[in-house]
């Protein structure tokens, strides 16, 4: 505001345009110093950026812990997920003294929990005045906001909100309900990061929703079930004072939302031992409420098995942070000790290419942080998505909108989408599209469908036939086929038309694919005759082009009716889709670099009951682009 | 670092061969998982209903009952010869967490002072519960109680709460066991995680640890030898304490590097391990016979395949030792478990 008043007043002045012109100077060299002095240049220079996450921090000697752990530990930007203070230093201004004499110059930033969102235990606003956002993030900062990092070529965006919390005369619903500004906000600026194409999002809190207590969902189940339907990456609350990391979630077969008092093992997409996930197959959900305030007990009680792994003060009592580390390519979360026991937890979610670029990376980054309010933030009424800014980034302030990466002209997996369902009667359903799908991309859709007559029979329109509808060696009901589309603005979800049956499906954006060829050869199929459970088979295939892309499919029909199967993918391939159902669908992604055969990939099946799985499989090549 | 008694190091497991192994029916759903038993066989735990919720259940000679208890959330912790359950809830109406006991079909509050929860975790064939109290909030930030766990003991169900000491320097703790005579055991929190026992009158005694980085006293036995785990470098080991000045590393005996032990008769402790051998090195339930581990294998019926599972409580039935858990699935759905070993 203050900019626009004096910027009026010069348009009137006799020396205005030799004004203005040094005021564009300096706003240009403004610019360049903070972006060349700041936190961008350091960022951008590393191929890994690592941000630090934990809530319920308390000011005791484990909390200073907690924060010199993380300044120790290569930690660029700390978050706290909230529960600041509990008044065991006060007021607000002597616990952020406490905090930026452990942080020193690493930015400690931070989002409002139940103790001081209207009190007992200080003011948000007060903590804000105090540890005044360093990243120059959009929204409310404390209350309601995000942030790219690093700013200059972000591999993750971080959405901070507050679910449940009390802001008394903000005259907003904090519900996060369905349809509130809350849940805008979030459907906005995780629609707008994949569109920028950002590699990474993580969405923070301070309220739990699935936990391992015994309480009811604290936050939104709305807002948890969004997430996790948007494929978001990493997904972090608190208030629960322990550690616990789930399984990644999704919505698949009878999971049509998560529920948080008893165990639906249709909405853990994956449960690899090791920790290793492919991204896009689910929502890791990460309690971190170990910043400092005294741990409690976790139950190994009804939601315990959507967890991997879990700490509290009956399981190996240990304060510290999560750590996340993020590439192009890679999330890793690893849980670092401050004090207490032993407890570690590591995982990683990868993506089989990094995306390239959308061509609307910029229209709703971070253009428009640019206010010069000082803090404390305000508690305006919060604008409909995407946010403008009540927020204090540091001065210097700059316009400037975070440049999306770079393009790169190799072929890779944009996004996918997977989902199964059941046709009543013969007719029709509608699989979607891979978020974030660009013109010019190849969208495949792979089709399984358990039906003893015939299957996959017409092709959706506009869309053409890749592997015509085959079937297992082992039942005539279970059929597989691909279609694929390169894909123009405009285009819509496609229609498939099938009897009344079980199917499932995956949906697969390809960028950088020959749009006139994207069938490098014929594709491959195998009927897994002789393929014991719990293997599922796709064939070997021989490509023409160097550096295409192999897509395998593997589907089974489940010879128990009741019964669903899931899938581990092949060894060194990334797993793209996992619809689990009677008539199951696994959908694996390889980039080739030679014309050497790739060799058979075999899926590891797993049946819900029994071992009777009749099985197919498809090998498709796709050729990149000239 | 004080002395360890005994150490069993194994380079592997063997499955227990003596022990049959069966799943517990449940109330409709798919899933269940048996939490505690009581020292005449009783076992408590939670079910998946045929309505898509879960509920509490009382197994009596394996059949299960659903117990009626008024609130959400409800997880039972524990259950004594007597048939006394105790476990927690949530009052949606109060927006507050309740910590109630059970028996013979009647439900019941546990009394706390004004401004407090309880939350029970044990109780004794005596009546005695074990558990910790936490500061009741203000409501309308909604379900969850973030301020210090206090440890505390109930002489009897209807008896208001004794807080035990805490050990200097502790900011919070749990009492997660109680034993015959009224000793509970449990941890203290203050920059480290201390295992300790409480003396019937309420007075702390640190107990000495593996590798110096804390520990939990989780179980203690009918002859009164505390159980639990100790941090270990790469997480936690199974051990005991028979006095109070010495730990034993029992844990040592299952070759996997996490263990940990919950619950033990005389010469006989119970818990989760693993091995490099079996199940691609999954979490099992294990028992330890003195120094001697060996792993129960996880139950399957024709609906479910168990892959992994865990050991929570044990119990002599006559000329067996009888051990409840729960068997889990690869994909992760669990159900109540009961291995009777001769």
């Amino acid at each position: 505001m203050e900019l626009q008043v004096n910027a009026a007043r010069l348009v009137s002045h006799p020396l205005r345009w030799v004004l203005a012109l040094l005021l564009g100077i300096a706003l240009i060299l403004a610019n360049f110093y903070y972006l060349s002095g700041s936190r961008d240049s350091e960022a951008s220079a590393a191929t890994t950026v690592s941000l630090g996450f934990a809530g319920d921090t308390g000011g005791n000697t484990v909390t200073g812990k907690v924060i010199d752990a993380a300044h120790n530990g290569g930690v660029a930007a700390m978050f706290n997920l909230g529960d600041l203070s509990y008044s065991q230093i006060t007021p607000e201004s002597a616990w952020c003294s406490f905090v930026k004499q452990h942080a020193g110059t690493m930015p400690y930033e931070f989002v409002t929990g139940n103790h001081e969102d209207d009190g007992p235990d200080g003011v948000w606003t007060n903590f804000a005045s105090c540890l005044p956002d360093q990243l120059g993030s959009v929204g409310n900062y404390a209350q309601q906001f995000y942030t790219d990092y690093p700013a200059s070529s972000p591999l993750v965006r971080l959405i901070m909100v507050s679910p449940k919390l009390t802001f008394s005369g903000s005259g907003l619903d904090w519900s996060y309900k369905s349809g509130t500004q809350g849940y805008k906000f979030v459907t906005s600026a995780i629609d707008s990061a994949r569109a920028a194409g950002i590699p990474f999002i993580v969405v923070g809190m301070h309220m739990y929703c699935l936990s391992m207590v015994n309480y009811p969902c604290a936050a939104s189940p709305d807002l948890m079930n969004m997430l996790v339907s948007k494929k978001v990456d990493l997904y972090m609350q608190a208030h629960d004072h322990a550690y616990a990391r789930s399984y990644p979630l999704a919505l698949k077969g009878s999971c049509t939302a998560i529920p948080v008092s008893s165990f639906n093992p249709d909405c853990v997409a994956s449960t690899n031992a090791n920790g290793q996930f492919a991204a896009g197959t689910g929502t890791i959900l990460a309690t971190v409420g170990s910043g400092g305030r005294s741990l409690n007990s976790e139950n190994n009680t009804t939601t315990a098995p959507y967890f991997q792994s879990f700490m509290g003060s009956n399981n190996n009592p240990t304060y510290g942070f999560l750590k996340v580390s993020v590439t192009s390519t890679t999330l890793t979360g690893n849980f670092v000790r401050a004090s207490g026991g032993t407890y570690t937890d590591s995982f990683t979610i990868t993506r089989p290419a990094a995306p390239s670029p959308s061509p609307t990376a910029t229209a709703t980054a971070t253009a428009t942080a640019t206010a010069t309010v000082t803090p404390p933030p305000t508690t305006t009424t919060a604008p409909p998505p995407p946010p403008t800014t009540t927020t204090a980034p540091p001065p210097p302030p700059t316009t400037t909108t975070a440049p999306p990466p770079p393009p790169t002209s190799a072929i890779s997996v944009r996004s996918t989408a997977s989902g199964a369902g059941e046709l009543t009667a013969a007719g029709s359903y509608t699989p979607g599209l891979p978020a974030g799908w660009q013109p010019g991309d190849t969208v495949f859709l792979f089709s399984q469908v358990t039906v003893s007559g015939s299957a996959n029979t017409t092709a959706p329109a506009g869309w053409t036939q890749a592997v015509g509808d085959f079937t297992s060696a082992s039942s005539t009901s279970a059929h597989q086929a691909v279609w694929y589309r390169v894909m123009q603005a405009g285009d819509t979800a496609p229609s498939v038309t099938e009897p009344a049956a079980r199917f499932a499906w995956s949906t697969v954006a390809v960028q950088g694919a020959s749009t006139t060829t994207p069938l490098d050869v014929t594709p491959a199929t195998d009927t897994n005759s002789g393929v014991a459970y719990p293997g599922v088979r796709a064939p070997s295939i021989t490509p023409v082009t160097p550096g295409a892309l192999l897509l395998t499919a593997h589907g089974v029909r489940n010879g128990t009716n009741s019964a669903t199967t899931s899938f581990s993918p092949p060894a060194g391939m990334g797993e793209l889709g996992d619809s689990k159902s009677n008539a199951a669908l696994e959908v694996d992604s390889l980039a080739l670099t030679d014309t050497s055969a790739t060799g058979a990939k075999v899926a590891t099946a797993s049946s819900s009951s029994g071992t009777v799985t009749n099985q197919c499989g498809t090998a498709i090549v796709v050729r990149p682009a000239p | 670092m004080l002395p360890v008694a005994a150490t069993a190091a194994g380079p592997d497991l063997p499955q227990a061969t003596n022990c049959s192994v069966r799943i517990f029916p449940g109330l409709g759903g798919p899933g269940s998982n048996a939490i505690a038993s009581s020292s005449n066989g009783l076992v408590i735990g939670i079910a998946d209903t045929a309505g898509g919720g879960s509920a509490p259940v009382l197994w009596r000679g394996g059949q299960p009952t659903q117990l009626t208890i008024p609130l959400d959330a409800v997880a039972p912790a524990s259950v004594n010869a007597a048939g006394v359950v105790v476990g927690t809830g949530y009052d949606a109406t109060n927006e507050v967490l309740v910590g109630w006991w059970w028996q013979d079909g009647q439900y019941h509050p546990l009394p706390v002072k004004p401004g407090d929860i309880a939350i029970p975790s044990a109780i004794s064939d005596n009546g005695i519960v074990a558990g910790a109290l936490v500061a009741d909030e203000e409501h309308s930030d909604g379900p969850g109680a973030d301020e210090d766990e206090r440890p505390a003991v109930w002489p009897s169900v209807t008896a208001v709460a004794r807080e035990l000491t805490l050990p200097a320097g502790a900011r919070g703790g749990h009492a997660f066991a109680i034993g015959p005579d009224g000793t509970a055991g449990g941890v203290a929190l203050s920059d480290d995680a201390t295992p300790v026992l409480w003396a019937p009158d309420g007075s702390a005694k640190a107990l000495p640890t593996l590798s110096g980085k804390g520990g939990v006293v989780l179980g203690i036995d009918a002859t009164g030898q505390a159980l639990g785990q100790s941090a270990v470098a790469d997480g936690t080991h199974a051990v005991t304490w028979a006095a109070p000045s010495a730990v034993t590393d029992v844990g040592a005996a299952a070759a996997g590097p996490k263990s940990s032990a919950s619950s033990g008769i005389a010469g006989v402790t119970v818990g989760s391990g693993s091995s490099p051998s079996f199940r691609g090195e999954r979490p099992q339930a294990v028992i330890w016979i003195g120094k001697s581990a060996r792993i129960l294998p996880p139950g399957s019926d024709a609906q479910f395949t168990g892959v992994s599972g865990s050991a929570s409580s044990v119990s002599r039935q006559g000329a067996n030792t009888v051990v409840i858990g729960y068997s889990a699935a690869d994909n992760g759905l669990r159900r109540a478990t009961e291995w009777s070993c001769k």
